[in-house]
């Protein structure tokens, strides 16, 4: 499973841009995201992966937890990871 | 114009069914938030509400009677009784064909339609109740109250989701106003404490898991309540002339849409209606002693409110007294409006200002006074009831002493 591709491909998809043109270094702000487009993003990442997001639009204003593509792939990463037994 | 007053109060909240123990507990600072008893909460994030606890429905209705109501129809109607009652009018002749019902909910009868779907999709049953859609409409509680009040005037029901029941009594306040009906009984009511409907909110990702804070740092979000507020309305002549307990008079009612964001609240159209309910009143900013802010707890609902605030009211903002009484019955949506006009009607009538209570820290981007945590005895001449629903449906109401 290729997360980061996953996780760009939701939100190219979201923000109606070419994957191509994301990148794991692209910033989320720069790339034309608002509040609610990462409430639904968010639930497209859960749904696809299988796991929970504990995100809360009222808390994470100002917060620089997602600030680049690469960080929400790493979340995610470490989600699935949180969720299998330990092998 | 006709000056129009309250004269009845009916409640069914999670602060109390009678008016005196529902402002007893709104002074006391009590919350009625915690953890959510009514319905299974395995699988839910946000498993805390304001919930009414002490609602027998079979001490209200007959069984045949409650086949054919949602929980939000129930709690309109006893609500309505109850303000009717409080009105003096129970036993009394009164012309039922120029009153008008006029009743405020967000969705209806969210419980029945949760039902209904968790047996055709979750246990693939054949059929459903055979009153589901007369339990589910917008309008029952509309439709019952004038069945058990025999009100047979204008009825209808209002939906602008976290501002109906605003909107209701606004619209019963105009046509009272205006001579178009000779009383109105008008309200909202909600029962929105329903699996599908918790896990629909938990997916808009508002709401707060520890308790609502409004205006304070650190808040978290919306916390959902449920329940009803029924008020009568008629013209003061007309409530003088037959010897009527005055609450107040309902002296205004502006109305905006923001024409924006579904979500984000506009500084334009809630300070929009802030000032058209104020000209409407014929009053100025100065005039008001106390605001019951629409006050949900989210970061941007907070926010923008205190701005609005404010931008209507200016340097004079800074002596109102704001408070959010959802930090004690929780936002119960298409009812909130109503309970919210109840707690400001009673804190002028009282001369104290009901608290915002879990107001632990101060945020800097809310810089009014909130009556933080303890109620305040205070002059109150007239007062704003604030109710912003989303979609950007913007309604507030201004009550006066007489």
């Amino acid at each position: 499973m290729d997360v980061q591709r996953d996780v760009i491909e939701i939100i190219a998809t979201k923000l109606k841009r070419g994957a191509g043109t994301i990148t794991a270094e692209s910033k989320l702000s720069e790339i034309g995201f608002d509040s609610f487009d990462v409430v639904e993003v968010v639930f497209a990442i859960e749904e696809k992966f299988g796991i929970d997001v504990p995100y809360n639009a009222n808390t994470a204003a100002g917060s620089l937890e997602f600030e680049t593509v690469s960080q929400v792939v790493a979340a995610v990463e470490g989600a699935i990871a949180a969720r299998r037994p330990a092998a | 114009m006709r000056r129009v007053v309250i004269t009845g109060i009916g409640l069914a909240t999670p602060l109390g069914h009678s008016v005196g123990t529902f402002w007893a507990t709104l002074v006391s600072g009590q919350s009625a938030i915690g953890p959510i008893t009514g319905i299974p909460t395995a699988g839910l994030r946000t498993s805390i509400a304001a919930e009414i606890k002490d609602f027998d429905p079979s001490r209200h209705f007959a069984p045949s009677q409650l086949a054919l109501l949602d929980r939000f129809a129930q709690l309109g109607v006893v609500a309505a009784r109850s303000a009717l009652a409080d009105a003096g009018l129970t036993h009394v002749p009164h012309d039922a064909a120029r009153t008008a019902t006029i009743i405020g909910s967000g969705v209806g009868g969210q419980i029945t339609q949760d039902e209904a779907y968790w047996r055709v999709y979750g246990e693939k049953a054949a059929r459903v109740h055979p009153f589901t859609i007369p339990r589910l409409m917008l309008s029952a509680a509309a439709s019952h109250i004038t069945m058990d009040l025999g009100l047979t005037g204008p009825a209808f029901a209002v939906a602008s989701a976290c501002a109906s029941a605003t909107h209701a009594i606004g619209l019963a306040f105009h046509v009272v106003r205006d001579g178009t009906v000779e009383r109105a009984v008008t309200g909202g009511t909600e029962a929105c404490l329903a699996f599908g409907t918790m896990k629909g909110w938990e997916a808009l990702r508002v709401m707060a898991d520890d308790t609502c804070r409004p205006f304070a740092r650190g808040r978290r979000g919306m916390v959902l309540g449920e329940g009803a507020a029924m008020f009568v309305l008629e013209p003061e002549a007309a409530a003088v002339a037959r010897g009527a307990r005055v609450y107040a008079e309902l002296a205004g009612f502006g109305m905006t849409a923001d024409a924006g964001d579904i979500i984000q609240p506009s500084l334009a159209g809630i300070s929009g209606a802030m000032r058209a309910a104020l000209a409407d009143a014929r009053l100025a900013p100065e005039d008001i002693d106390y605001v019951n802010a629409h006050g949900t707890g989210t970061q941007a609902n907070d926010a923008i409110e205190t701005q609005a605030l404010h931008v209507v009211f200016g340097d004079y903002a800074r002596r109102l007294l704001v408070s959010s009484t959802k930090s004690m019955h929780g936002h119960a949506l298409g009812a909130a409006g109503g309970i919210e006009l109840a707690a400001t009607v009673l804190a002028l009538g009282a001369g104290i200002a009901p608290p915002t209570a879990n107001h632990t820290e101060a945020d800097p981007a809310c810089d009014l006074d909130y009556v933080p945590n303890v109620s305040r005895a205070h002059t109150i001449r007239a007062a704003m009831s604030n109710s912003f629903a989303f979609g950007g449906l913007n309604a507030v109401l201004i009550v006066r002493r007489r």
